[in-house]
């Protein structure tokens, strides 16, 4: 027998129903209820099926008993006990039909609730699995966090060890340069000499890799503060060269306005930066010599180191401004001839005073000159 | 009359190159070594004991107090706060000279950077 079946209209409302329902109306439809709904009108109109038919032989016995031999007693109570066992047996049917339908219910609510119960399990368990994911990545963070805690203890434990005895011997290598010992003897002043320029060269080295060290862990190296000047800062880096200028028979100029304005700055990394640059245009000029020229424009102060050394090649000139740790193999050349680290920390120090830096050059040996440009406010 | 000079610091190869260089330029120089006699003096300074320096020169990385300590005891009263002072540091940790600036303090020097004819011609500016 066919099935119960409806159609609905959006609003809710059930549009129709199939010969098997037709005696239900506006039922709320869901897909449950469908089910539910469809199993009870199966049932119902099989009871009304079977009344009606009974009816309709009952009916149909009647009219035949007068008919035929007027009223029989006999023939009607055969004919109601004919009525009786049509009518048990279209019931027992609907009964099977009912409990079978019953059964298959049942079953279907098992099934649902322990597919339900499975369900419920394989949470609880991928809830542990996550659980002990996210411990798992808890514990390596908070490691992680210590191990990082532990190198920046132990970058800024190396900073004052490594510092502390070499300004010692250069401060007092400062002491017996401008006599507080006395005259040096004729014998030894070469040799401290040496001793002094060995030092300086030490202390620079640990200063850039310490500098380095704290930007590999991600700290940074600049903490700018207001209202700098930059004149008393070049006329510094200007008299500490000069005496090596000297030496190499090369000359230095410093062309600054009257006044520059004042800039937000970290003065001693920005000496730092400044001096490297100078300092490698003086490493790689043999003949003439460096002039720094300093202007303000617009919100700007531009600073040009122009060397009139050997120059740079257009290929070198890409490459110049890398990071450092970008150039791979290169990275050694850079570093074994000297411009590597040097110019990479005045970059990154440049850049953390929201300036800029390039270099310009007409090609080998037609000298160089480096740009810096730093904001005023 | 002689500049008085107040210098902590507590590598005794660095105090000794200071104070030959500050004293071969004029200065009379009082040297302490640790934190906890620095607080002392301080607070012997603010409670009127003893008079103030006209210069303090102070390592920030001490044995026993941090120096960013010190700098809030001196910060905080009004005998000490207008002291000139110079924090010197091998630390160039940028974080200590921030605090340094936030305090107030404007001059924030890395050691190692410095010869002592430097800072003596950097003391002869401040207390001018």
């Amino acid at each position: 027998m066919e099935k119960g079946e409806k159609i609905k209209k959006k609003s809710g409302e059930i549009e129709y129903l199939n010969k098997n329902c037709w005696l239900v109306k506006n039922l709320n439809y869901s897909p449950y209820n469908r089910c539910q709904y469809c199993e009870l009108k199966f049932r119902n109109c099989l009871f009304l099926q079977y009344q009606i038919i009974s009816l309709i032989l009952i009916f149909f016995i009647l009219i035949l008993s007068f008919l035929i031999e007027g009223k029989t007693p006999e023939l009607l109570i055969i004919s109601v006990f004919t009525l009786i066992v049509v009518y048990g047996y279209f019931f027992s049917k609907s009964t099977d039909k009912i409990i079978k339908a019953n059964f298959s219910e049942r079953r279907a609510k098992e099934a649902l609730s322990e597919l339900n119960e499975k369900l419920e399990e394989k949470v609880l368990e991928q809830t542990k699995e996550i659980r002990k994911a996210y411990e798992v990545e808890k514990k390596a963070h908070e490691e992680l966090k210590r191990l990082d805690r532990a190198k920046d203890q132990f970058v800024l434990a190396t900073q004052h060890h490594l510092r502390t005895p070499v300004t010692g011997m250069s401060g007092y290598l400062d002491l017996i340069f401008t006599g507080s010992f006395g005259k040096i003897p004729k014998k030894l002043e070469g040799a401290l000499k040496k001793f002094q320029s060995a030092t300086k060269i030490l202390s620079k080295l640990i200063d850039e890799f310490l500098d380095i060290s704290q930007l590999q862990i991600g700290r940074k190296v600049v903490a700018l503060k207001p209202n700098v000047e930059l004149a008393p800062i070049l006329d510094e880096i200007v008299e500490e060269v000069s005496m090596e200028a000297e030496t190499k028979k090369l000359f230095i100029k410093l062309e600054k306005d009257k006044s520059l304005p004042k800039i937000n700055a970290d003065p001693e990394k920005l000496k730092t930066a400044l001096f490297n640059i100078v300092d490698n245009a003086l490493k790689y000029t043999t003949k003439g010599g460096i002039t720094i020229k300093v202007n303000s424009k617009d919100s700007n102060i531009l600073i040009e180191v122009k060397d009139t050394g050997k120059g740079i090649s257009q290929q070198d000139l890409e490459l110049l401004f890398n990071k450092l740790f970008e150039r791979g193999d290169k990275a050694d050349k850079f570093y074994a001839t000297g411009r590597g680290i040097g110019l990479f920390m005045s970059t990154l120090i440049i850049e953390a005073h929201n300036g800029k830096i390039w270099a310009e050059s007409q090609g080998q040996d037609k000298g160089s000159s480096f740009f810096i440009q730093l904001p005023i406010k | 009359m002689a500049k008085k000079i107040l210098l902590i610091e507590d590598d005794l190869a660095i105090m000794d190159v200071y104070q030959i260089a500050f004293k071969g330029a004029g200065f009379k120089v009082e040297t302490l070594s640790d934190g906890q006699s620095t607080m002392d003096k301080v607070k012997d300074i603010q409670s009127g004991k003893e008079n103030a320096p006209d210069l303090i020169l102070l390592d920030i990385i001490l044995p026993d107090i941090n120096g960013i300590d010190i700098l809030k005891e001196i910060e905080k009263d009004e005998k000490t706060k207008d002291i000139p002072l110079i924090v010197l540091s091998n630390n160039t940790d940028v974080e200590l000279k921030r605090m340094g600036y936030d305090l107030g303090n404007q001059k924030c020097l890395t050691k190692s950077q410095y010869t002592p004819t430097q800072l003596v011609e950097i003391l002869k500016k401040e207390l001018k």
